[in-house]
């Protein structure tokens, strides 16, 4: 009996060598310490797994939110194709999260302590408490689609009337999160650069994020329509744009009123390492999306829209990046540069990421059947089925 | 420097994958340019096909979208502009409805339907080699409306019909090249005595003679 052995692309290849890397350094990491397996110090204890893991992971995933309150709460129909998409965008990217806290977590066996162990003044406790609640909503939101593949109806009809009250608690939950990881930077006014810190972290990471959704959903819908050959629905990509846009503008009118309200000019026209930092992110992150999303031209086109949006995606990626790492760095005086082996357990989350989307959006309905395309002409009332082609 | 890096590696990944996309899509856009084989080309399941070499798509209405197959398409290679009668007029089935030009040259098509000309595409007056990139979608060439839809469709081949007739077809395309080519290409017969290989576009290197033929005898009868 011949074995079909399926051939293997370059970015398998790659995502094989990142799963073996992957597997070494959890080894290290669950078997030696944080100190076998990391740079990270009592100095420097939050490096490359919170700054891009968790802060960016989380901010990547409000996709799920900002969609599901625009079909839901704002009635906006048209987004319900991309919902379920966004939705397990964002559950995935929850769940990578809490991964990634297994691995930063001194004690990983403790991760439960704060549902018994209450501390309200705490600003982690809110943390805990919002991406516990918050990814068991987005399971909820994503369940219909398993159980819509297992035929179950009757638990699919109790979640279609919880509709409205998981949106509701999704919404308030991911608002409380988003901005929750700011106000954990509140905490070290001392530590961290002044070009950062500011009292509207909350604000600008919530901003931020709501700006960074819908470009994650349309980075996300570009791949998925490249890697399962279907068409793009360039027309609300578009329109989700405008959404990243005003966000952006909000956010560029807070970030200003910060600069001038803490005297910032000294400190971002320093040319040192910080402003210039400072200067990219806000570049790549607030001025360049702009002036690029506000183009209808750019935004109806679908490469111009992949590449605006990506430049969102990093501008946003070096904000959180810089707030937890590079703002730190000044006083830590650290030195901090991750190991390999962090490098590799971070690629090996994203990677898992990558192939779980593959795997469930191939095998439940992620996606909308694709409708055969219909065009009007202008004579007459004839509705005209665009048909399928195939290779004979 | 941490967010550099971070940046940094997205950056790399996103140029190694563009390079890979890159390629790939080479290999796929030089596969059917150079190969000319009944897999090349493409068949849709839900047209009608007239032995003549024109599609119909019929419409909710009974009236059909009319335009010239992929096969056509494909060996032409080249178009110049297209000739179409003028709107209302009306064509009985085996008589000229269009003429596709190249050059000095031209091929005449035949009406596959009894009917009347009720829309003309203005997009291919326009831009003629649509028909070339997307013969069956965009590439509509008229619209007519047919005096008796379901007589005509009798004589019309549809699904594993089409897909038999074209096979045929493109065997019978590669005999005639074969027997005319060292008329007017003695590079091009040991090519195809070899592996059966034709160049996309062969028509446009074909002499007035073999020109006229290949009209005769595969768009000359329905």
């Amino acid at each position: 009996m011949k074995i079909k052995v399926p051939k293997l692309t370059f970015w398998g290849f790659v995502f094989w060598i990142i799963v073996a890397l992957g597997i070494y350094s959890t080894i290290l990491r669950f078997t030696k310490g944080l100190g076998a397996a990391t740079n990270l110090s009592d100095n420097f204890p939050w490096g490359l797994w919170i700054g891009f893991d968790v802060l960016c992971g989380v901010g990547l995933a409000a996709g799920g939110f900002v969609i599901a309150a625009a079909v839901y709460i704002f009635n906006l129909e048209e987004y319900k194709s991309i919902l379920p998409s966004a939705i397990l965008t964002a559950f995935l990217g929850y769940l990578l999260v809490i991964v990634a806290l297994l691995y930063d977590l001194g004690k990983p066996w403790n991760i439960w302590h704060p549902i018994i162990m209450w501390n309200p003044e705490s600003v982690m406790f809110e943390v805990a408490w919002c991406v516990m609640l918050y990814t068991t909503v987005l399971a909820l939101e994503f369940s219909p689609m398993l159980f819509q593949k297992l035929r179950l109806e009757k638990p699919q009809k109790i979640i279609k009337s919880l509709t409205i009250p998981l949106v509701v608690a999704g919404v308030i939950l991911s608002t409380l999160h988003q901005s929750s990881l700011g106000s954990l930077y509140l905490i070290v006014p001392e530590k961290l650069h002044p070009i950062w810190y500011s009292s509207n972290l909350p604000y600008l990471f919530f901003l931020s994020a709501v700006a960074v959704g819908p470009a994650m959903v349309t980075i996300e819908s570009y791949l998925s329509s490249r890697a399962f050959k279907r068409e793009i629905e360039i027309h609300i990509l578009a329109k989700l744009a405008k959404v990243t846009a005003v966000a952006l503008m909000v956010y560029f009118v807070l970030k200003v009123e910060d600069i001038v309200n803490y005297k910032l000019f000294p400190h971002i026209f320093s040319l040192g390492y910080e402003s210039l930092m400072f200067w990219l992110e806000f570049a790549i992150g607030v001025i360049v999306p702009i002036a690029l999303l506000t183009n209808s031209k750019i935004r109806g086109s679908k490469k111009g829209l992949f590449v605006a949006q990506l430049i969102t995606v990093l501008g946003f990626i070096l904000n959180r990046l810089n707030v937890s790492i590079t703002g730190l760095e000044n006083y830590t005086q650290a030195g901090y540069f991750p190991k390999w082996t962090e490098i590799s357990v971070t690629l090996f989350i994203v990677a898992l990421g990558f192939a779980a989307f593959r795997l469930i959006a191939k095998h439940l309905p992620v996606f909308p059947p694709e409708v055969e395309e219909r065009k009007i002409i202008a004579e007459g009332f004839e509705v005209i089925p665009i048909r399928e082609v195939f290779k004979d | 420097m941490v967010a550099l890096f971070v940046l940094a590696t997205i950056l790399i990944c996103i140029t190694i994958d563009y390079l890979v996309q890159r390629a790939q899509k080479k290999r796929e856009v030089y596969q059917p340019q150079v190969v000319l084989s009944s897999e090349s080309f493409i068949l849709p399941r839900g047209y009608f096909f007239s032995k003549a070499h024109t599609w119909l798509e019929l419409l909710f209405s009974g009236k059909v979208y009319v335009g010239v197959d992929d096969f056509i398409s494909k060996v032409l290679g080249k178009v110049d502009a297209i000739e179409i009668l003028p709107l209302g007029e009306k064509v009985k089935k085996g008589e000229p409805i269009f003429k596709i030009k190249q050059g000095a040259r031209e091929l005449t098509f035949l009406s596959p339907v009894t009917g009347k000309i009720t829309a003309i595409n203005p997009n291919i007056l326009e831009s003629p080699e649509t028909i070339l990139k997307d013969p069956y979608l965009n590439g509509w060439i008229l619209m007519i409306e047919p005096e008796d839809v379901a007589s005509e469709v009798k004589n019309l081949l549809i699904g594993s019909e089409a897909s038999r007739w074209l096979k045929n077809e493109i065997k019978r395309f590669r005999e005639f090249i074969s027997r005319e080519a060292p008329k007017f290409s003695p590079t091009l017969e040991p090519t195809l005595a070899d592996g059966g290989l034709v160049i996309k576009g062969v028509l446009q290197n074909v002499d007035e003679k073999t020109w006229e033929k290949f009209e005769k005898e595969f768009i000359g009868q329905l």
